[in-house]
């Protein structure tokens, strides 16, 4: 099959569309031309139009509007270089499914099969592994003894904050009991148990073995995954959160993303971290000039705090559980606020990192700052994760039209830890509060940033209308979105918050042919079903990506 | 790679902007010690600025494209410290210069873990004109606070501009909030501490450096007195002894028994006394005075508590 898009009119048939367009919600046939949507409707929808051909090949199937992941990672493809160990079933872009080990006797086994396979001067590597979800002992360095006494064994848990790795690798760290080092955590006799605890202590291990995720995730393997990746979860337009964008790295992505085969519209924010604002606003300009119809360069992302999990979120009175220190900032918050302004100033998008309620309020501040000084329209700065902002900063948002992705994947990944060992039942009940951004009018987009949680929109929407934690716990009766306001937030929400609301994200007349084949319809699918509907596949740009 | 048996020293320098890292990493590059030190800095793009300070190095300066990010996966800074690890024959020192914010334990934590590099320490400027103003700042104070409690060596700059007893009550909150480490005024000095510049061996046969160095009475001029017992105090009396100039006490802290048999709790930091009613009674007092040592001594001070306060109650 050439998978060009038709001049031709070809109408589809399904068994139902969910447009997500408010005028015409539900519809059977959508007629599509030169890759855009020509009509919608019933069969002869495209009959004012001319002469039209029929497409049955998605009649028992429901058509969605392709999905928009607002917050995600190209790293989200290459991280299937090292075998997958989470508890969850994975399928892998090349559609092998990875079913989810869910006991270490699983996961030692899993270990045994791929060490197997591995040459012998070959280091096992896992990633995807959360000791939350295994009911036994906590993995140590002697289950992984048992997989191999020679060969370094490191598996690296599903927060990238974690690993654990056996004797050998220790060995080769020169990690022993007298190593004095906050991070190798112990066995009750003082010896070194395997588990290492954040990244100065996992760097040893992660040089001598060759592990960088940043030169992983610039290949073009890891840009094709991320594209598979995407489109066996319905995503056909994908954010790239925080690139330093060299030419070369831009050279790659125009080529791959140009290609006839490729299934993605990426939309890059550039580091706004590392250069100044001059040199920032000058790399932007540049960016804009190559930008593409599947490659949408432009923002910027900053980043403000750390995790809520990592302890590094920055938090507001009373802080963390269990008298923890407050996180940290990544930059001076008097430097943050002024780039801020700067960045606002010369028109510049901004998707700005904050996970604690005391970044949220801190850039709520220097959004105010910069749109009282230098009023401009339809801003549409976006609060990335945001998970803890109160209702006062959703008014806030509102006020300042400034949108909100929130990160609602961990309601279900990390909501049992929120509640017992982070922020407590208070603040967990609120997290990622959906619904407080839906009553105060905010803009609202949800994701995974993925690969930190697996890419799915609907297990996002999932967890965003059934707010259900692994222990059975309901974070939060009242933030509960009901299953088209989940759906909203995947679709034209996200693309809104990317300035692409025009284009895409709803199934109506002039916008791409973008769209998620389904086997069920969402609407009338109970929301604890969600997670559970097939896709079957997508039609980006009028070009059809079966999984 | 190299031997991994010489360990390449890692500094760390950290304090908030305005503290004059840069001033300090200029003096570092440019002083004529001889050494060859490896610099990261992490400035959030003002590098074109540093290079135009930065003048006449005797290492290299290399900019951190993403900030601090020292708990990222594949953060820049492990990218980094990676390449020069993986070519270092030519390096005495690695010398990272934090951003203002950063938990410089989380970094040198770095140094501790990695067998190819070892601790060389943290060294904490703090800006003697802003510290108080940027302590009060609640978004800020847990984070100055913590670069001073992990430091190895604190560095007071622009000290010439404050005066004396300003400088003095910075000094006894920095000796609280520091664990006691050493305070040095002179940027000169707090070179030669963390580049070991008074010892003339070569720096990677060293067997210390400077963060094992314990606090030594020459920098740090405070004496204290403290005392313990019994005796109900008269009030009057005690809040006279507190405020009387000529005992030079800057800093007090203590739990008083009263005459009145009430219970008191006193802070008194510089001319500020603050005295409240303890939660309960106790019939044990205990109290101690800090002064610097020009002009508090603590034996006067024990003779004159002990004549003008304690034999007060005896009438």
């Amino acid at each position: 099959m050439n998978n060009k898009p038709a001049n031709q009119t070809l109408v589809y048939r399904a068994k139902n569309i969910v447009t997500m367009d408010r005028n015409k919600p539900a519809a059977t046939h959508v007629a599509v031309r030169e890759g855009k949507i020509l009509a919608v409707g019933g069969k002869d929808c495209a009959a004012p139009w001319g002469d039209f051909t029929k497409d049955d090949r998605y009649a028992d199937k429901v058509l969605l509007p392709g999905f928009v992941e607002g917050h995600a990672h190209l790293l989200a493809g290459a991280m299937w270089e090292y075998m997958y160990a989470g508890a969850q079933d994975r399928i892998d872009p090349n559609g092998k499914l990875w079913p989810g080990l869910t006991d270490i006797v699983d996961v030692i086994s899993g270990l045994k099969k791929t060490e197997a396979s591995l040459p012998a001067d070959k280091p096992v590597i896992a990633w995807g592994f959360d000791p939350i979800f295994l009911p036994t002992e906590r993995l140590n360095k002697n289950h992984l003894d048992e997989v191999s006494k020679d060969r370094p064994i490191v598996v690296i848990h599903s927060n990238l904050h974690l690993m654990t790795v056996n004797s050998a690798a220790l060995k080769m760290a020169g990690y022993t009991r007298d190593t004095n080092v906050e991070g190798l955590e112990r066995f009750s006799d003082g010896e070194p148990n395997g588990e290492l605890q954040e990244m100065a202590v996992m760097f040893p291990i992660m040089r001598r073995l060759g592990i960088d995720f940043g030169a992983l995730a610039r290949t073009e393997k890891a840009m094709l995954a991320f594209g598979k990746t995407a489109q066996r979860v319905g995503v056909t337009t994908c954010t790239d959160l925080f690139n330093d964008l060299p030419d070369d790295d831009v050279a790659a992505l125009l080529s791959v993303t140009g290609k006839d085969d490729y299934p993605l519209r990426i939309v890059p924010a550039l580091n706004g971290m590392g250069d100044s604002v001059e040199a920032l606003v000058a790399h932007v300009k540049e960016l804009r000039k190559k930008s593409t119809d599947r490659l949408r360069l432009g923002a910027v992302k900053l980043m403000t705090d750390g995790s809520i999990q990592g302890y590094t979120a920055r938090l507001k009175w009373p802080g963390y559980l269990g008298n923890r220190p407050n996180g940290i900032w990544n930059m001076p918050p008097e430097q943050m606020h002024k780039r801020i302004v700067e960045l606002h100033r010369a028109g510049v998008h901004m998707h700005i990192h904050v996970n604690g309620d005391e970044a949220s309020e801190m850039v709520l501040a220097a959004l105010d700052d910069a749109m009282s000084s230098h009023p401009k329209g339809d801003n549409r700065h976006v609060l990335q994760h945001c998970q803890l902002a109160d209702e006062s900063q959703f008014r806030k948002m509102a006020n300042l039209g400034v949108c909100a992705n929130l990160f609602a994947n961990h309601l279900w990944f990390f909501g049992d830890q929120h509640h017992d060992l982070t922020v407590g039942p208070d603040k967990a009940m609120r997290l990622d509060a959906c619904m407080s951004a839906i009553r105060n009018g905010v803009a609202l987009a949800i994701h995974s940033d993925a690969p930190v949680t697996p890419m799915g929109p609907l297990h996002v929407a999932w967890c965003a209308a059934n707010r259900v934690t692994p222990s059975g716990r309901i974070l939060g009766e009242d933030q509960k979105l009901t299953v088209d306001q989940a759906l909203h937030a995947i679709t034209l929400g996200a693309a809104y918050t990317l300035h692409l609301d025009h284009e895409i994200g709803s199934i109506e007349v002039g916008k791409q042919a973008d769209f998620a084949v389904l086997a069920e319809d969402p609407m009338s699918t109970p929301a604890k079903e969600l997670k559970n509907i097939s896709v079957l596949g997508t039609v980006m740009g009028g070009r059809h990506f079966p999984v | 790679m190299t031997d991994p048996s010489t360990p390449l020293p890692m500094i760390v320098v950290t304090g908030y902007l305005g503290a004059g890292k840069t001033t300090f990493i200029n003096k570092l590059l440019s002083s004529g010690h001889g050494l060859r030190v490896t610099v990261l800095v992490n400035d959030f793009g003002a590098i074109s600025l540093d290079e135009k300070l930065i003048l006449n190095q005797e290492g290299d300066v290399i900019a951190l494209a993403n900030g601090c990010m020292c708990c990222q996966i594949g953060g820049d800074l492990y990218r980094t410290i990676d390449r020069i690890l993986e070519d270092r024959a030519s390096i005495d020192y690695l010398v990272v210069e934090t951003s203002g914010v950063a938990d410089p334990a989380k970094i040198a934590n770095i140094a501790a873990a990695e067998p190819e590099l070892k601790m060389g320490g943290i060294l904490t400027l703090i800006d003697a004109v802003n510290f108080n103003t940027l302590m009060g700042d609640q978004i800020l104070t847990d984070t100055l606070k913590r670069q001073i409690s992990v430091a190895n060596l604190l560095l007071l700059t622009k000290a010439e501009m404050v005066n004396r007893e300003k400088l003095d009550t910075l000094n006894i909150s920095l000796l609280e909030l520091g664990n006691k480490v050493n305070i040095l005024k002179n940027s000169d000095e707090a070179l030669r501490r963390i580049l070991d510049l008074d010892e003339e061996r070569h720096p990677t046969k060293r067997q210390t450096s400077f963060f094992k160095l314990k606090i030594e009475s020459h920098t740090v001029p405070f004496d204290n007195f403290t005392w313990q017992g019994g005796e109900a105090i008269d009030r009057e009396r005690l809040v006279a002894f507190l405020s009387d100039p000529s005992l030079g006490i800057f800093r007090s802290k203590g739990t008083v028994h009263l005459l009145d048999g009430k219970t008191i709790q006193i802070q008194k930091v510089g001319e500020t006394i603050e005295i409240t009613e303890a939660g309960s009674v106790q019939q044990l007092s205990s109290i101690v005075f800090i002064g610097v040592s020009n002009v508090f001594d603590s034996a006067i001070c024990e003779r004159r508590w002990k004549q003008s306060v304690l034999k007060a109650d005896e009438n």
